[in-house]
């Protein structure tokens, strides 16, 4: 019957996401971005991603820590003061540098009881309301998404701007 | 145990962005009593083309592209090579360590491993006679935030790397009802760059200066809709526009904000923020904003605060504290108040403290708390003598902090006949020395490793009991 093909047919049409991203990329490009924004220095980001600055460790491995090449006075007679050795303890904190994933790895609080409170559950859950759309060029209200790349933008103009410059024809 | 007599104690308040730092309760050190902040990060400047350990950064005359080492990540120490680099600096100024007590702030939730290595150098690196460790939460109480004495309080404290909503019940913290947004000065300032690099000029080297803008222009709005309208509907001469003259470094000229009688020189760049300036820190409010799943700050204070005895809850409606310097915005205050209020019970008043200088409120409680007389007969205080017997552990035992605490009665010697019952305080103990070994203490609690495996199916009970034993 036309009629009944019709409505078929729109509502297949409104199913069909043109070239919308798939959610996991979407939620990847997010993290990647979040990782971004807690870097302490900017670089220019890889495709395969940068690690955080490595310091003292950027010529292989260098066990040189950069606090002996200060000049200071302590009283006393402390390994701090230069007067002896510094524990073994104290080297190896200061020569092998672990990132924070590692040492939370270590400390083994992802198996404690669910009763006790620890990092992990202390992080506040998502929010109950959704999230709001923001223009990714002039972050006004963004009630439209790019075709190719699901980012928000408000008009025509914005549009343009980010099609020519940010929309990310292949996202990693 | 007798604790030995020290002249002076030594305050540091470790934060991830500046360290808050002097010496309480003696005269001897009259230049140090003040507080100084110290940049807490190794910092090198290719103009200059020194590098800064902390308090030299004072010296630093090119602010431009500079390049930081921080100590802290996320909150918590991973780089000692730079920490110790940025004590060795605080603590050269003729401090003698075995003469001092020393009092430092740790993060909240602060790893067992991590806090292991905090003995570590306190002890056997820098010798202090006696320490104590802390979350600055804990020594609000002792502080002037409140002004009344109040048992029950709410502090939210927003740094540089979180913020977190954290309950005070008499005195201590109700750590099943912290909460953790992960959202902090750094996360705002790295965004305020990335939105300017994308609309105007490349500022993604140039944290200094756009963090002395941030700071300078960025306020809270009470009505995120409307201001964004006037930004849009009139993009040259709303009233929220405003436009930052950068720093001239050839000039040593300091960046301002451009007031209307301004002569603009043909050399000064200039930055415009409109609806930057309040977007920013609206990420505290709303992190959904660029897609960081959390509640924002208004439900995670409804959140952590449902999670409390119910008869008490008006009190801690009634008693919310503001410290942190991200709480220092324009309009911060009165954003939360508006929040909150409609997400608190309708017969609960909502209150909101706040100090003049949220950043070094945390120092000026500790300061109180060191020249008070608890803190002399403190028992929570570990002296150089019992880290030599019993290592990491007498830590573990004094401090009191998230981790599940074991009773006070209980002797080392007794620890041995308690594996056979398999209780909680082997299941912790075993967890919490899992990781870096730490003093004289690990020997005994390696060898239950194995017992406390084949316990766990008890565990579970046995968490609970722990857990109801320590309120």
């Amino acid at each position: 019957m036309p009629p009944k093909r019709t409505r078929e047919h729109h509502a297949r049409q409104a199913h069909a996401p043109a070239h919308t991203l798939a959610p996991e990329l979407i939620a990847k490009r997010t993290k990647r971005h979040l990782d971004e924004l807690e870097r302490s220095n900017y670089s220019e980001p890889t495709l395969l991603g940068d690690d955080d600055d490595e310091g003292g460790g950027r010529k292989g491995r260098a066990r040189q820590t950069i606090s002996d090449k200060r000049t200071f006075n302590i009283p006393g007679t402390s390994p701090a003061a230069k007067k002896k050795k510094s524990t073994m303890n104290v080297r190896t904190a200061l020569l092998y540098r672990k990132n924070l994933a590692t040492l939370i790895e270590e400390s083994n609080i992802a198996s404690l009881p669910p009763s006790v409170p620890t990092y992990f559950t202390a992080v506040v859950p998502p929010s109950s309301y959704p999230p709001r759309m923001l223009c990714s060029v002039c972050e006004f209200w963004g009630h439209y998404k790019c075709r190719r790349c699901s980012m928000p933008y408000c008009d025509l103009n914005c549009e343009s701007i980010h099609s020519e410059t940010r929309c990310e024809k292949r996202v990693i | 145990m007798a604790r030995p007599r020290t002249t002076s104690t030594l305050i540091l308040d470790n934060g991830a962005s500046t360290i808050k730092t002097g010496i309480a309760g003696d005269e001897q050190y009259p230049r140090l009593s003040r507080l100084r902040i110290v940049q807490n990060a190794v910092i090198r400047s290719k103009g200059d083309k020194t590098t800064y350990f902390g308090h030299e950064f004072d010296n630093c005359r090119d602010y431009a592209s500079l390049h930081y080492r921080l100590p802290c990540e996320k909150g918590y120490i991973v780089d000692w090579d730079a920490q110790k680099a940025v004590w060795d600096g605080i603590f050269s100024e003729d401090i003698d360590p075995a003469q001092t007590t020393l009092l430092i702030t740790e993060p909240y939730f602060n790893l067992p491993n991590i806090q292991d290595v905090y003995d570590q150098f306190m002890f056997e690196e820098y010798e202090f006679a006696e320490y104590m460790r802390v979350t600055p939460a804990s020594l609000i109480p002792h502080g002037s935030l409140f002004p009344q004495e109040t048992e029950c309080m709410v502090v939210v404290d927003s740094g540089f790397s979180f913020t977190h909503v954290v309950p005070i019940m008499n005195g201590s913290i109700v750590w099943q009802a912290v909460k953790r947004i992960d959202v902090g000065g750094k996360l705002l300032t790295n965004h305020l760059k990335e939105l300017v690099s994308f609309r105007q000029w490349n500022m993604m080297d140039e944290t200094y200066i756009m963090n002395q803008i941030k700071e300078a222009c960025c306020f809270v709005s009470g009505d995120f809709a409307g201001d964004l309208r006037k930004c849009r509907y009139n993009p040259k001469g709303n009233s929220i526009i405003q436009e930052y003259i950068l720093p001239d470094l050839s000039k040593h000229r300091k960046g301002r904000i451009r007031m209307p009688d301004d002569i603009l020189a043909d050399t000064d760049q200039i930055l415009v923020m409109n609806n930057e300036r309040f977007c920013i820190p609206e990420l505290v409010f709303r992190p959904d904003d660029i897609g960081l799943e959390q509640t924002g700050l208004a439900g995670t204070i409804a959140l952590s605060i449902s999670q409390l005895p119910s008869d008490l809850q008006g009190m801690f409606w009634a008693n919310i504290g503001l410290i942190g310097g991200n709480t220092m915005f324009p309009g911060f205050r009165e954003r939360l108040l508006v929040e909150l209020q409609t997400l608190a019970p309708v017969d609960c008043d909502v209150v909101i403290y706040e100090c003049e200088d949220a950043i070094t409120e945390a120092y000026r409680a500790a300061y109180s708390f060191a020249t008070s007389s608890g803190f002399a007969h403190s028992t929570q205080v570990v002296t150089r003598a019992e880290y030599a017997e019993s290592g990491s552990n007498a830590s573990r035992r004094k401090f009191r902090d998230w981790k599940p605490h074991e009773t006070e009665k209980e002797k080392p010697s007794v620890r041995e006949a308690s594996k056979l019952k398999g209780k909680q305080k082997e299941d912790d103990r075993s967890h919490v020395t899992g990781g870096g070994g730490g003093g004289g203490g690990s020997t005994i609690n390696s060898s239950r490793l194995s017992k406390a495996r084949t316990t766990r199916t008890s565990a579970a009970a046995a968490g609970t009991t722990g857990s109801a034993k320590r309120r």
